[in-house]
């Protein structure tokens, strides 16, 4: 993770309070972000450090089964 | 007579229904040794074993399935690994918030630890002598099969895996991410899990529980390696927790 990570995760852990957050990953320089609905999707404002590349995976709302 | 996962079943192995008498239904993962006494113990998820430790009895099956006290009880909940602990004070803090607490309400709340685990051991108890805990778990067609060996749970991306569970038995799914932190719903409150793995693949209400394997094959086998138990879902997703905080956090192994 670059120096910045640690920053990185803060905001992270900041955008996954949101309604319609589900998770995120960090895999190298790619931000992979789960969100619960399209909408969600559409709402979410994540402007990343420079040099990462985000992604928006729509997986639903994680339930304990 | 076609094997049925919801049934009560007298040779208990993963991949069957089982629950706490506070409960629904769930999935039991299987047979595993206590590392603290070597008991052999039954595990689940700690929202399947929900209850008491030392008191509340584990059912098989579970109550929604039809299980119900004395006659399908099968354990005593032991333990389960709490979610959402605080972190240890040091004892400093410990003063000083034993002295003015009532003014430091927030600060002394102290920070939580992360979760990584939702799981849970019972001691085994049948009620009835018919039954007996064996070692592996069942295939939709009832054949049951013991994997030998179990991986950590890490470094897991891109790879298949497959799990057993009550409602949508066998199911085989890809690894989407490795080391996940996700917010997971139980009823109405959420708690965040950090490094669970994500899997892109089918599951259903009742399967919390099922255990987890990377598959080695193109067919579930016994070359195939325990990698973690499944608590959480959405349609064509599933979530697992690592092996290794069973082991770690838990403190059980698998035993095959």
């Amino acid at each position: 993770m670059p120096c910045n990570g640690r920053k990185l995760k803060k905001q992270l852990d900041k955008l996954l309070k949101q309604d319609g957050v589900a998770g995120y990953a960090i895999q190298g320089n790619k931000i992979k972000i789960f969100v619960e609905t399209d909408d969600a999707a559409k709402a979410l404002k994540f402007i990343a450090a420079e040099g990462y590349e985000v992604e928006l995976i729509k997986t639903g709302k994680f339930e304990a089964l | 007579m076609a094997f049925s996962r919801t049934d009560r079943v007298s040779k208990l192995a993963g991949g069957i229904s089982i629950g706490s008498e506070e409960i629904t239904a769930g999935t039991l993962t299987g047979r595993f040794i206590d590392k603290t006494d070597g008991q052999i113990v039954l595990v689940s998820n700690w929202h399947v074993f929900e209850g008491k430790p030392g008191e509340t009895k584990i059912l098989q099956p579970g109550p929604y399935d039809g299980g119900s006290a004395p006659n399908d009880m099968v354990g005593i909940l032991k333990r389960y690994v709490e979610l959402d602990r605080r972190k240890k004070m040091p004892w400093w803090k410990r003063i000083i918030c034993a002295l003015f607490g009532w003014f430091l309400e927030e600060w002394c709340l102290g920070s939580k630890e992360p979760n990584h685990l939702d799981a849970a051991c019972a001691e085994y108890v049948p009620a009835t002598e018919d039954r007996s805990l064996l070692p592996g778990i069942y295939l939709d067609d009832g054949t049951r099969i013991v994997p030998q060996e179990t991986v950590s749970g890490d470094g897991l991306d891109g790879k298949k895996v497959w799990k057993s569970g009550r409602t949508t038995g066998v199911t085989v799914g890809k690894v989407e991410v490795g080391s996940a932190k996700v917010k997971v719903w139980y009823g109405d409150r959420w708690v965040l899990f950090e490094d669970v793995v994500l899997v892109r693949g089918e599951c259903k209400g009742g399967d919390s529980g099922s255990p987890v394997f990377l598959m080695i094959g193109d067919e579930p086998s016994e070359n195939d390696k325990l990698c973690g138990i499944l608590f959480a879902g959405s349609p064509g997703f599933f979530v697992f927790c690592k092996y290794k905080y069973l082991e770690d956090e838990l403190k059980v192994s698998w035993a095959p």
